[in-house]
């Protein structure tokens, strides 16, 4: 029986490590560190967008009541500026124009006291409502939602107290959004190695002629796919481990993760292995196959649900998605904290997706040993 | 050197050192028009940085160039006047034959008809395809091809026939050729003895950054004194003294051949060729090895 | 034609060099078309985008509701908001697919939340005081409105149409820079051009104009894309053309300094480096989500990164106020100068001789 593992298969992996991963910057860089980079940016966009929008109200005229109101609501920024700056209203108005603030609110003069003598007199024929002007640029998203809240909060200064607001959980488990993005960034973590790791590997290979002249050798190639395939596998643990330990610092509930997140990094690793290398017996061709591992790493980052839920965006990007293997593994690993958007079927399309490209890899494959540039 | 009206090209006293190595050590050589120059010699020899240097890529530490007899340095004038083939050559992959020659075509004032190009480098069958279908013989006929498409005065060949088969080669002889009767000065650098025998008028032999001979074929194998060139097992090497062995091929030179072959016979050896003697032999000679 | 004088003596507009630039512009250009990765980062990729984002932004492609609400007053809710025809159980809150089901009744707002993810509770605050505003019969405060105009608005599609576009400037400039100024440099084309009478003014103005014909085909196909699938009609009209050409250059161009700066300060990583300027500055730039969501360090950031002045320009063509008149000829005019200046010295730069050993 011939003999399965030898000693230089040792020798080839070492070298295939060393030049492959080890020694390339842009391997280390891209497969390892940017990952975390990305996590660590998408987090600081979208980890705290409520406390990102607040809004810049800006009020002429004096009022105690208004400034209660006002302090009881997070997303508002007040400043009151004294009565007298009225007359000045043209160069608040620039200011609200040059974005200095959202809104601009002017009050009455002695707006508390005109305010309560109404709230006296509401249910009298002697009621006059006090007059408030806000001034707002409709054409700007921030300003138009500034004036809502102001006006909501105008409208509802002697009945808010009344309208009580009871908050719900029925979720078991509370988990803000660096939670939710986590798998969404293993996921192009997975798409990076096996895109850009792996295929290119493949294809550095080959236009370096080196899989013709180990084709050459009594050297199984089959290994060499599958030592090239080890060494972009020990990326990925490495760049998947780095960003879990910064998930861990940012609060990501990792433990929870862990299991799901290696059997689905293995489940995802398995397909694009062999969707890369199916994809590889049709074309070989460098700037056809940099062609395709872009279309893939967008398509399948941006439409498969990975920063954010699956289920809120439109019916045809999730037609998209559902024809896309790794939309169902980075959900699949988002299941253990019920932050999925498919309820069941998770391994359907990664096992047809599979099945195929092994079957493409079996038949192809002696195209795919005449790997020639 | 003498200078006259004539003279293409003046080269003196060229000096280019890189740290300790002497990539070009004091070389001189003229051409004059309708001349073809070989500069002949192994790889490392110089060879590629003296054509450099012509061509303006590189600066001489010391030396002069005169072209045309009137300018001093590569202005605009020059490049118009020059054709250029690198030894490694860039294409842009994705035009077309016809797409690059004319693009070429248009760098310069003057130019060639192209269809007279395409006709002459055999480029018809290919002038639609894109340059990175060619094969490597394509795309040196392309390469040398556009050393000719502003119907230049003089010509920089760097290694133009490496890569090409013999049939190839031989056409782009007769192309060479034909450019010489035209009146061109072509300066040619390669290290195949019969490709500078063939088409040069003048060879110069370079070695370790110098020249190290010059002059027709003819003459350099005149004046290297070479007679009949005998080649016999390098087991009897041992029967003459002035014997150069390379690998089991001895090889002497002889004004008295028939003597030198009667002693060939005594001793039993009868597989031996008797010759002219060729550059290869004076480069031999000169050096105690061959050129590659 | 006569010979010439000195090397920077060449006329560009003039008889046979028009021609010859005319022949440069075309080769350029045709290997934007012909060059599959080129053309991938360049024209389709831009479509991809487009076809995504616009269905995420577009028309019946606004954010699936996730919000069920049931209310005793009419309140006034965003499109994220489904209206329930009855107040629902509590099996009925646990069965719908929503994240969030709100029952409003009687001044009392219960807020059920399914989903596990901590949602904006400024969301509720807001529908709390929408409710409450329903709810007064008689306000004691009436609001007047003042609305200042300064310009058109904008839909999110049509922001986002204007990001697609921007990106795509930025791939052509930057890959283009890339591209010409490292891996063409490496290969030996400058070598092979320094040894015919090009003039570096000429061959530079070959770059630049091949990459501006590239960015205005690859706008105007997404133009058309965006009228054909989203119906959002983005045509520029013919008094404001000349707008839009200046912005198309002067993007390209500033894109192109950058591609070159990266070549002549990384060499061969300038390719690999491209790559994460591309992808860090979707992000950064503002053109996929709006900068005010930002926290305020990065949108700092967002103002060190050419597409976002670019994303401002485009958006100042449609009518919006982004900036006024003056400062877009002025960001213009600089992006163009630093853009040609850039292209001008790299080319006159790789053209000299390349003397090493």
């Amino acid at each position: 029986m011939p003999k399965v593992w030898f000693g230089r298969d040792l020798v080839v992996l070492d070298g295939l490590y060393k030049q492959l991963f080890l020694r390339s910057k842009e391997a280390i860089f891209w497969l390892v560190v940017f990952p975390t980079i990305l996590f660590l940016i998408l987090t600081s966009i979208f980890g705290n967008v409520e406390q990102n929008v607040t809004v810049k109200v800006a009020i002429i005229g004096e009022s105690e009541i208004l400034e209660r109101a006002f302090s009881g609501i997070q997303q508002i920024s007040p400043k009151f500026f004294p009565y007298s700056k009225k007359e000045k209203i043209k160069e608040y108005l620039k200011a609200l124009e040059r974005e200095t603030f959202d809104v601009l609110v002017v009050l009455p003069e002695g707006f508390d006291a005109i305010y309560s003598r109404a709230l006296l007199l509401r249910r009298t024929k002697f009621f006059k409502p006090v007059t408030v002007e806000v001034h707002y640029i409709p054409v700007r998203d921030g300003s138009k939602l500034a004036f809502e809240m102001v006006r909501g909060i105008l409208d509802t200064l002697d009945v808010q107290d009344r309208v009580e607001m009871v908050i719900h959980n029925l979720s078991t488990r509370r988990v803000d959004y660096n939670n939710f993005i986590f798998p969404g960034v293993v996921g192009m973590a997975w798409l990076s190695v096996y895109l850009f790791g792996f295929m290119n590997d493949m294809l550095w290979l080959n236009r370096r002629k080196m899989i013709k002249r180990l084709s050459v050798s009594p050297f199984n190639l089959l290994k060499i796919y599958l030592f090239v395939a080890i060494v972009n596998l020990t990326s990925l643990v490495l760049g998947i481990s780095i960003l879990t330990f910064v998930a861990w610092l940012k609060g990501v509930d990792v433990v929870s993760y862990l299991p799901s997140l290696i059997f689905n990094s293995l489940i995802s690793a398995l397909v694009l292995t062999f969707l890369t290398l199916a994809v590889l017996v049709f074309e070989n061709r460098s700037s056809a196959i940099v062609a395709f591992e872009q279309i893939f790493f967008q398509v399948q980052m941006f439409a498969g649900g990975f920063y954010f839920p699956l289920k809120q965006i439109p019916s045809f990007v999730q037609v998209v998605a559902r024809f896309l293997p790794i939309t169902y593994t980075v959900d699949s690993v988002r299941k253990v904290m019920g932050l999925n958007s498919i309820a069941n079927n998770h391994y359907l399309v990664p096992l047809v997706y599979l099945l195929i490209s092994i079957s493409v890899v079996i038949t192809g494959m002696k195209k795919f040993h005449k790997f020639e540039g | 050197m003498r200078k006259n009206l004539r003279t293409v090209l003046r080269v003196e006293n060229l000096r280019k050192y890189y740290g300790s190595i002497k990539a070009v050590d004091g070389v001189s050589f003229i051409v004059e028009k309708g001349q073809l120059v070989s500069i002949l010699g192994p790889n490392g020899a110089g060879k590629t940085t003296t054509i450099e240097i012509i061509e303006g890529l590189r600066t001489p530490d010391h030396g002069t160039i005169e072209y045309f007899g009137t300018f001093n340095t590569i202005t605009n004038e020059v490049k118009e006047r020059l054709g250029v083939c690198f030894q490694e050559n860039f294409f842009f992959e994705e035009l077309t034959v016809l797409e690059t020659l004319k693009l070429y075509s248009s760098l310069y004032n003057r130019s060639l008809p192209l269809n007279e190009i395409i006709t002459m480098f055999d480029l018809e069958e290919s002038l639609k395809k894109r340059v990175r279908h060619l094969s490597g013989g394509q795309k040196q006929r392309l390469a040398v091809a556009l050393a000719f498409v502003n119907d230049p005065e003089l010509v920089l060949l760097d290694e133009p026939t490496v890569g090409l088969d013999p049939h190839a080669r031989h056409h782009l002889w007769d192309v060479i050729k034909h450019f010489k009767s035209l009146g061109k000065s072509i300066i040619l650098t390669t290290h195949y003895m019969d490709e500078a025998h063939q088409l040069s008028d003048m060879v110069y032999i370079m070695d370790s950054g110098k020249i190290i001979a010059w002059g027709s074929p003819q003459e350099l194998i005149t004046s290297s004194g070479l007679n009949a060139v005998i080649e016999f097992p390098a087991t009897h090497a041992h029967l003459f003294e002035e014997t150069v062995v390379t690998g089991d091929v001895a090889i002497i030179s002889t004004p008295d051949a028939p003597g030198a072959i009667k002693r060939l016979l005594d001793v039993g050896v009868e597989n031996f060729i008797v010759r002219h003697p060729t550059l290869e032999d004076v480069f031999l000679k000169l050096t105690g090895r061959r050129i590659d | 034609m006569g010979t010439l004088e000195s090397p920077y003596e060449c006329v560009i507009f003039g008889g046979e060099t028009l021609k010859s630039t005319l022949r440069l512009v075309l080769s350029f250009l045709l290997i934007n078309f012909r060059d599959r990765f080129v053309f991938f980062m360049n024209i389709i990729l831009p479509v991809i985008f487009l076809i995504l984002f616009g269905s995420i932004f577009g028309k019946g492609g606004a954010q699936k509701p996730t919000t069920a609400l049931y209310s005793d007053v009419n309140v006034k809710v965003g499109a994220n908001f489904v209206r329930l025809a009855n107040v629902p159980s509590k099996d009925e809150v646990k069965n719908l697919k929503y994240d969030v089901v709100i029952v409003a009744i009687n001044n009392r707002i219960d807020v059920y939340v399914k989903s596990p993810i901590d949602l904006a509770q400024g969301e509720f605050e807001f529908f709390r005081l929408a409710y409450a505003s329903a709810k007064s019969e008689k306000k004691v405060v009436e609001v007047r409105e003042h609305k200042l105009n300064i310009g058109h608005s904008i839909s999110e599609l049509k922001y986002t149409i204007l990001g697609v576009i921007t990106i795509s400037f930025l791939s052509i400039g930057l890959n283009a820079g890339v591209r010409i100024y490292s891996d063409y440099v490496r290969y030996g084309l400058f070598k092979r051009f320094s040894v015919t009478p090009i003039d570096p003014l000429r061959l530079a103005l070959g770059v630049g104009s091949a990459q501006v014909i590239t960015g205005l085909l690859s706008s105007a196909l997404n133009v058309l894309l965006s009228l054909i699938l989203f119906g959002e009609n983005l045509f520029v009209p013919l008094n404001t053309l000349w707008a839009y050409l200046l912005v198309v250059i002067a993007a390209i161009m500033i894109n192109l300094a950058l591609g070159i700066l990266l070549s002549l300060l990384f060499k061969k990583a300038a390719p690999s480096l491209s790559q994460l300027v591309f992808t860090i500055f979707i992000f950064f730039s503002g053109v996929y989500f709006p900068v005010s969501i930002l926290p305020s360090y990065l949108r700092v950031v967002t103002y060190l990164t050419p597409p976002r002045y670019v994303h401002l320009l485009l958006q100042k063509i449609y009518g919006i106020e982004t900036v006024n008149w003056s400062h877009f000829l002025l960001i213009c005019i600089a992006f163009i100068s630093f853009g040609a200046m850039m292209t001008g010295l790299a080319t006159r730069k790789f053209l000299q001789m390349s003397d090493t050993a």
